[in-house]
């Protein structure tokens, strides 16, 4: 067909936004929508045929992108780019898969020089009969309902109709209008969540579930729709909001919904119309009383919300964001009606994926099948999904639907299966006798343990006899004085000998105890003494605040004579305790608890805790303040168990060294402990020392750093728990297993924890919700206060459970995460940010103690400020920590502020004392640097322009002043417009790595670092020249190299070690090749297609017995993703990062940490550890010193570096060397010169555009032109195979460590540019002023900066000149092992310029 | 290595099987050779397993072939390849279906 009216055209605005969402991933298949025709009576040739026709019919079958500036621009080739292609014939199942496959593979759509078509149509003939037919899409030429258009063409046409011309014309309106305000009004008072549930997992794939609605309910469905007039996508999708709704504890739900934006004239057109708008509804209202309310009420919003949609989607989310209603994702939910009905007589069955163009969690879609059936389908995302949770998504919808339209009520949540598995969340199931109480369990302690120690307070002891004796004399006073059961009596003690004994006795009276701290104000006691209307008071004339009020003295309690059968029976259900903890209302309240939940929580079956304790340790040192429940979990379960308690002094409980003598007096090995109070006694070295008897530790009450769990783990092979618990449901509720520093664990025997929504109603499975806890502990309320009893002790199922008021979720694998408290969730410029998120990946770092994160304003502006402490063995660099934290968050919720503390300032209970980190003075500068250059100016005016800021330095952070992904984009297309960097300089990731104009200027012209940037002056390098110079290259010794591990297998270095390995396989026993994996692509996939692409080999018939892949890092302190290897005897390690220009700390990480790593691998196994370096370590010095030169032996020479490349290589050497001289470890260093192409073919490296020699004579070509001084110049030149094959040599050579591995005769310029000569490139030899001036002038245009590209990359040199290096004695040793290197001849160079000709290099 | 071409029109599609390298490449070079009024030439890579340097040195002399008469596709390129067409800076030259 001819394409009638323009040739170019621009996109409309559905378009646009999707190019929009494209240009974030050019390369990913985000964008793509196909179809899966079925066609079981048609053959291959006729729906080829027919499809065809339809590709003809249509103009946007001719439709490529063109890129103008900063738009892309659709223009028309004359006729269909691609035919419909026949596959070969499969089974339905191989189709099945061959589709998914398709609908999972990138679609690259732009392209400089190239039409690339924006479709791929397939005919898939079946062996079962019939076809499939798989049309692919770019989602700009076509949406939803044009792709339902193209399947009713095909069908006509495979029936032989005529198929009408369809011509892609402008969207119906186009306006761009301003409308602003309307969606400021839709969205105001909004309260919704994003989204439902945290990712679990780092999946990229997606999947889908189809299912019919059964048919009673499709009636019934049909029968609502009908009675309350309100039509069916609305009834759908209104399940969909309560479900939305519900599952996040908020009013509203928000959810976006594909709209077509077609005029009538244009519903016979196949084309992109349709556009995206959000829709939000408020589930639960006074208007929204029924389900009909709501189906009412979600018309309106998505009848409004439509009215509005040809602002764009974009704009209505930059709108949104700038008045802070959403950060950065406005919902993960979209909802799809199609209603397209067909109409043929063929027997066909079609189904649509939009996986494809799946950015989001979840797609619902709801349609009619060709019988009429109502399904619904429901596309997810895996890092969010699992198969189960999606049945549990749809089953939900099915319950919430059924529920709506039969009854008109709104009380669903979640379906039958998923309802029983949120609501049997319980602990252990163990017997507790009714009779079980704090006296009776302690009776029977007494019985059993009789002579063992039982409590130590200073140098008194008390055995468990005597505490029975003394608690009992002590009761019996108390019942004399008239106590009796459910009377309250209060205690003030000092921490000595008379704590317990009172405890118990106030329990054996039939009293419940209420503990005060001699430390609290007066004013507080008093509230406390009077509120509880307690009997009295028991403290002792030690007690100075005692002094002013009326109190029994202990003293005088403890002279009654006993006598038992004045002790009342104690039932389970009485008061055991009473606990005030601060109120909402200032005013502190109290908690009673009953002897229920301590006869439960004590039993030595209780938890991973308890069970560790009473199987393997003896005595507890108790150090909680009496006045916190916890601390009765450190008397009770030791007591009545046979342990003993060391209670702890008052200075114990605030001083390390004390706390320490109180382990080691009586041989304590349980201790309990916040993790930051542990962390700060840390510091100490007695405690430190303490600490090595300690067996089991009891960290409760904040976030366990991964670090503080590590470090007790490995140096004191110390097991730690960590548990939650209000004090409402008797101290805890779950605890961990030994090591667990992620969860807070799993409930307790005889509790259950069930997450609730606002509305009482459990969420879904991995949804955040709020701590509910049952079961045995659950408390008996607040004195004195029915109505917030009430309100936080509820009845639910006919179960009673306590409102913890935190929040949390649980994993696949039934842990809980504890997700903070509502008030840890703060808002910060717009942003949503949990601060406990923060917390526990700073505390993942290394050496990172003790952490805490605040919202602080500074100079009128809230700032992210994390507080930490560190470890004295591992100090904590802040610029790694800030490094660490920016790879694991959003950039928004990295701190603008680390500052280190010495010591973590703590409330009296030993939590973090977040109102004292408020006052800790802090520093934030965020100093304007103003830009100078030319270029400076241009990329902070680009900034400003992209972020809408008068005025932006060069030092600032894009993310920290308000862009984010989308602008982003913006960003770079302006960058690109105002600068007009050389070609594909500049990409959108870039603004991620390089977030401030200054940074990303280096990144685009990549500027030298300033000379002090790598002091290499101040290193310890004593014993280096001595090591070094161990070698005597007269006699030889050469052996068997053994076991061989070698790294970096897949690179062009390593693969010929390898394939030199394999062809002399008597020098080593096995070898091991450490490789990554990458992407899909497994290690050993890898390796082999390395081997392939180089030899043209697999030595696949050796592999598993010589030779063998193994996936591992040398990042990763364990190298080995399964440690399952066996001895090693040599460590060749050629894996690098060989960027020479890099930001962050990848090449650190690479060349400096692996080899670390590698250092401390190849001492445990005592292994020759032979690194592959460079001989650039060699350096520069100032061209005015005196001649100096660089051999083997030498190491630093007064040399400096000023390449962060090079100086990652030289501090790889520095640390073996060090390891080698300090701690025995067998070093070899193979210093390399410019890697180039096979002495046997010339074959060069796959990566040919990353070797800098390369790349900088490829400019000379291209430009056409080189310098007289580098013509006349010479360069080293080492054939890979022949370095791979020397470096195997060497390294099985006893003596000497380094060696300088390189051909002694370097190779003119003057031929490499003669046998490019030779190949049809001619190349003038200008003098180099003229060459300069060349230069300036290409530097004028694009394709003269693309020309000189090469050429930037040479470092400029200024005052500095290259160190001569010398072989003094590799050469000798190459010659004594009848090695050697080939001489370079007019052959090898004509055959290594075909090789990188051959490959369009040039 | 097997190669199976099919013509359709102008559309030339060449389907390899096994592994692309120093032997296999002269085959695949000389099935290219006549491409005559072809238009549109698809390489169609399911069953190729590995690629070694000298194939890929085929697959640029046809696109540069093709470059001056139609085009050239490359289709269902399996992992392994594809790697190897990214590394290699391939990727932006061919066109990867």
């Amino acid at each position: 067909m001819t394409v009638k009216g323009q040739k170019i055209r621009d996109l409309n605005l559905s378009q646009r936004e999707i190019a929009m969402a494209q240009q974030v991933r050019p390369q990913s298949a985000r964008n793509t929508i196909s179809l899966k025709l079925h066609l079981p009576h048609c053959t291959p040739q006729a729906v080829k045929e027919a499809t065809d026709r339809v590709l003809d019919s249509a103009d946007i079958f001719a439709v490529f992108l063109q890129r103008d500036g900063q738009k892309w621009r659709m223009a028309y080739g004359e006729q269909k780019l691609y035919a419909c292609s026949v596959g070969e014939a499969c089974t339905m199942e191989q189709a099945e898969n061959q589709m998914t496959s398709l609908d999972r593979s990138p679609m690259d759509i732009i392209s400089e020089n190239i039409e690339k078509q924006l479709y791929h149509a397939v005919v898939i003939p079946l062996l079962e009969g019939g076809v499939y037919l798989y049309v692919r899409f770019n989602h700009i030429i076509i949406d939803g309902y044009g792709m339902s258009l193209f399947v009713q063409k095909v069908l006509d046409a495979v029936s032989g109709k005529e198929i009408e011309e369809s011509v892609f014309a402008k969207s119906a309106q186009d306006s761009e209008a301003v409308m602003d305000d309307f969606w400021r009004h839709y969205f105001a008072d909004a309260d919704f969540e994003p989204s439902i549930f945290p990712e679990i997992n780092a999946e990229t794939d997606f999947d889908s579930i189809t299912c019919p609605v059964p048919d009673a309910l499709m009636r019934e469905i049909e029968a609502f729709s009908h009675r309350e007039n309100v039509s069916v996508p609305y009834i759908a999708a209104s399940a969909y909001a309560v479900y939305l709704a519900q599952a996040s504890g908020k009013p509203d739900a928000v959810f976006l919904m594909p709209r077509l934006n077609r005029m009538p004239e244009q519903m016979n057109t196949l084309g992109c119309y349709t556009l995206l708008v959000p829709v939000r509804v408020r589930t639960a209202d006074a208007e929204v009383d029924s389900f009909t309310g709501l189906c009412r009420a979600m018309e309106r919003a998505s009848r409004e919300a439509s009215a509005h949609k040809d602002v764009g989607f974009d704009r209505i989310l930059s709108v949104l964001r700038e008045d802070g209603i959403i950060s950065d994702v406005l919902s993960q939910y979209v909802f799809n009606f199609y209603r397209f009905q067909y109409h043929t007589d063929l027997d066909y069955s079609v189904r649509f994926s939009v996986a494809g163009d799946m950015s989001n969690h979840m797609t619902f879609s709801l349609f009619y099948d060709k019988g009429g059936r109502l399904n619904m389908r429901f596309d997810y995302h895996k890092s969010v999904y699992t198969r189960e949770r999606a049945i549990h998504f749809s089953d939900a919808v099915c319950a919430i639907l059924s529920q709506g339209v039969q009854e008109n009520a709104l009380s669903q949540t979640i379906g039958a299966a998923e309802y029983q598995k949120v609501t049997s969340i319980r602990g252990k199931e163990i017997t507790i006798e009714d009779n079980l109480t704090i006296p009776s369990l302690f009776r029977l302690a007494a019985d059993r343990y009789t002579d063992r120690p039982a409590v130590y307070a200073g140098d008194d002891m008390l055995t468990f006899a005597e505490l029975d004796l003394l608690s009992d004399q002590i009761a019996c006073a108390l019942v004399q004085r008239g106590v009796k059961p459910g009377d309250y009596v209060a205690f003030m003690l000092k921490r000595d000998i008379h704590l317990i004994p009172t405890i118990l006795g106030i329990v054996k009276s039939g009293a419940a105890f209420i503990p005060i701290d001699p430390a609290y104000p007066s004013e507080r006691i008093s509230y406390i003494m009077d509120n509880s209307c307690a009997s009295c008071l028991i403290s002792s004339p030690e007690v100075s605040i005692s002094q002013s009020r009326d109190y029994v003295d202990v003293n005088v309690l403890m002279q009654q004579s006993v006598v038992r059968s004045l002790l009342p029976e104690i039932r389970q259900q009485q008061p055991a305790y009473m606990i005030y903890t601060s109120g909402t209302t200032g005013r502190p309240k109290g908690v009673m608890l009953s002897h229920k939940g301590i006869a439960n929580i004590v039993h030595p079956d209780n938890n991973p805790f308890n069970r560790d304790i009473t199987q393997n340790c003896h005595g507890i040192v108790a150090i909680g303040s009496i006045c916190f429940d916890i601390s009765l979990f450190e008397l009770f379960v030791p007591l009545m168990n046979g342990l003993f308690v060391e209670l702890g002094s008052e200075k114990a409980m605030v001083d390390a060294g004390e706390l320490a003598a109180a382990i080691l007096r009586h041989g304590a090995d349980v201790l309990h402990c916040t993790p930051s109070r542990i962390t700060a006694y840390l510091a100490n070295a007695s405690f430190a020392e303490a600490l090595g008897h300690v067996k089991a530790v009891l960290a409760a009450g904040e976030v366990l750093p991964g670090s503080l769990v590590k470090r007790l783990h490995h140096t004191y092979g110390i097991r730690i728990y960590n548990g939650y618990g209000p004090t409402e449901t008797t101290i805890g509720a779950t605890i961990t297993e030994a090591g667990d520093d992620l969860s807070i664990g799993r409930p307790i025997a005889n509790t259950g924890v069930v997450l609730l929504n606002g509305a009482g109603l459990p969420v879904p499975y991995g949804a955040v919700g709020e701590i509910c806890v049952y079961g045995n502990g659950v408390g008996i309320g607040y004195h004195l206060r029915p109505e917030e009893t009430a309100a936080k002790y509820i009845v639910w199922n006919g179960i009673r459970l306590y409102r913890t008021g935190d929040f949390g979720y649980f994993l696949e694998d039934g842990r809980l995460i504890y997700r903070g408290r509502n008030d840890r969730q703060v808002k910060l410029r717009g942003l949503r940010i949990e601060l406990t998120e923060i917390e526990n990946v700073m505390g993942a770092f290394p050496g990172v103690m003790a952490c805490s994160c605040i919202v602080r304003k500074i100079d009128k502006t809230d700032h992210l400020v994390g507080f930490y402490t560190v470890s004295e063995q591992e100090p904590v660099d802040a610029e790694k920590l800030r490094a660490h934290m920016k790879s694991h968050l959003t950039s928004y919720m990295v701190p603008d502020i680390l500052k280190e503390l010495a010591a973590m300032p703590q409330t009296p209970n030993g939590k973090t004392d977040q109102k004292a980190l408020m006052e800790e003075p802090v520093e934030y500068q965020r100093t304007y640097r103003e830009p100078t250059t030319e270029r400076e100016k241009l990329m902070c005016s680009a900034f400003e322009k992209t972020l809408e800021l008068p005025q932006v330095g060069l030092d600032d952070n894009f993310f920290e002043l308000g862009g984010d992904s989308l602008s982003a984009v913006t960003l770079v297309l302006c960058v690109e417009e105002a600068l007009k960097p050389p070609k594909n300089q500049i990409e959108f990731g870039d603004v991620y790595q390089y977030p401030t104009p200054a940074l990303l200027l280096e990144r685009l012209y990549k500027k030298t670092k300033s000379d002090k940037e790598y002091d290499i002056s101040i290193l310890d390098y004593r014993g280096f020249s001595e090591y070094l110079s161990a070698h005597t290259g007269n006699k030889v010794d050469s052996g068997y190299l053994g076991n061989v591990l070698l790294t970096g297998a897949t690179g062009y270095l390593g693969v010929h070690i390898l394939i030199d390995l394999l062809r002399r396989p008597k020098l080593c026993g096995k070898i091991i090749c450490l490789a990554r994996s990458k992407k899909s692509l497994s290690a050993r996939k890898r390796v082999n297609s390395a081997l392939f692409y180089y030899a043209e080999e697999d030595f696949s018939h050796s592999y598993g017995e010589k030779w063998e892949v193994v996936e591992g890092d040398i990042t990763q302190p364990d190298l080995f993703v399964q440690n399952q290897i066996g001895r090693i005897d040599t460590i060749i390690n050629s894996a690098a990062n060989v960027a020479h220009f890099s930001y962050g700390n990848t090449l650190e990480a690479i060349n400096t940490d692996g080899v670390k790593n590698l250092i401390r691998y190849a001492l445990r196994e005592n292994a020759l550890l032979c690194q592959i370096s460079t001989i650039s370590v060699a350096g520069m010095t100032e061209k005015s010193a005196v001649q100096e030169s660089f051999d083997e032996s030498d190491f630093y020479i007064g040399q400096e570096i000023h390449n962060k490349y090079i100086y990652s290589k030289y501090m790889a050497e520095y640390a073996l060397l060090r390891a080698a001289v300090d701690e025995g470890l067998r070093v070899k260093l193979m210093r390399v010169g410019n890697l180039q192409g096979r002495i046997s073919d010339g074959e060069f490296q796959m990566n040919m555009n990353s070797n800098a020699f390369t790349r900088q004579f490829a400019s000379y070509i291209k430009i056409g032109a080189v310098p007289q001084s580098v013509y006349e110049a010479r360069v080293n030149f080492s054939p890979v195979d022949e370095t791979a094959h020397n470096i195997v040599s060497l390294t099985s050579v006893r003596e000497a460590v380094a060696f300088h591995v390189y051909p002694p005769n370097e190779v003119r310029y003057a031929d490499l540019f003669r046998g490019m000569e030779r190949l049809g490139y001619k190349t003038a030899i200008l003098p180099d002023d003229k060459f300069d001036a060349l230069l300036q002038e290409l530097k004028q245009t694009d394709e003269g900066r693309e020309q000189m590209e090469g050429l930037f990359t040479k470092e400029s040199m200024g005052a500095y000149r290259e160190i001569p290096i010398r072989q003094q004695y590799t050469n000798q040793y190459l010659r004594e092992l009848a090695e050697g290197w080939s001489t370079v001849t007019e052959d090898y160079i004509n055959k290594y310029l075909s090789a990188l000709d051959g490959m369009g290099y040039f | 290595m097997t190669i199976e071409k099919k013509q359709e029109g102008t559309t030339l599609t060449v389907q390899l099987d096994g592994r692309l390298d120093t032997t296999t490449a002269p085959e695949l070079e000389a099935a290219l050779k006549e491409l005559g009024d072809v238009k549109e030439l698809i390489l169609d890579f399911e069953k190729l397993e590995y690629i070694s340097s000298a194939g890929l040195r085929v697959v640029l002399v046809a696109q540069k072939t093709m470059n001056k008469q139609g085009s050239m596709k490359v289709a269902n390129v399996n992992d392994t390849v594809m790697e190897i067409f990214e590394v290699t800076g391939f990727a932006d030259i061919l066109t990867v279906i």
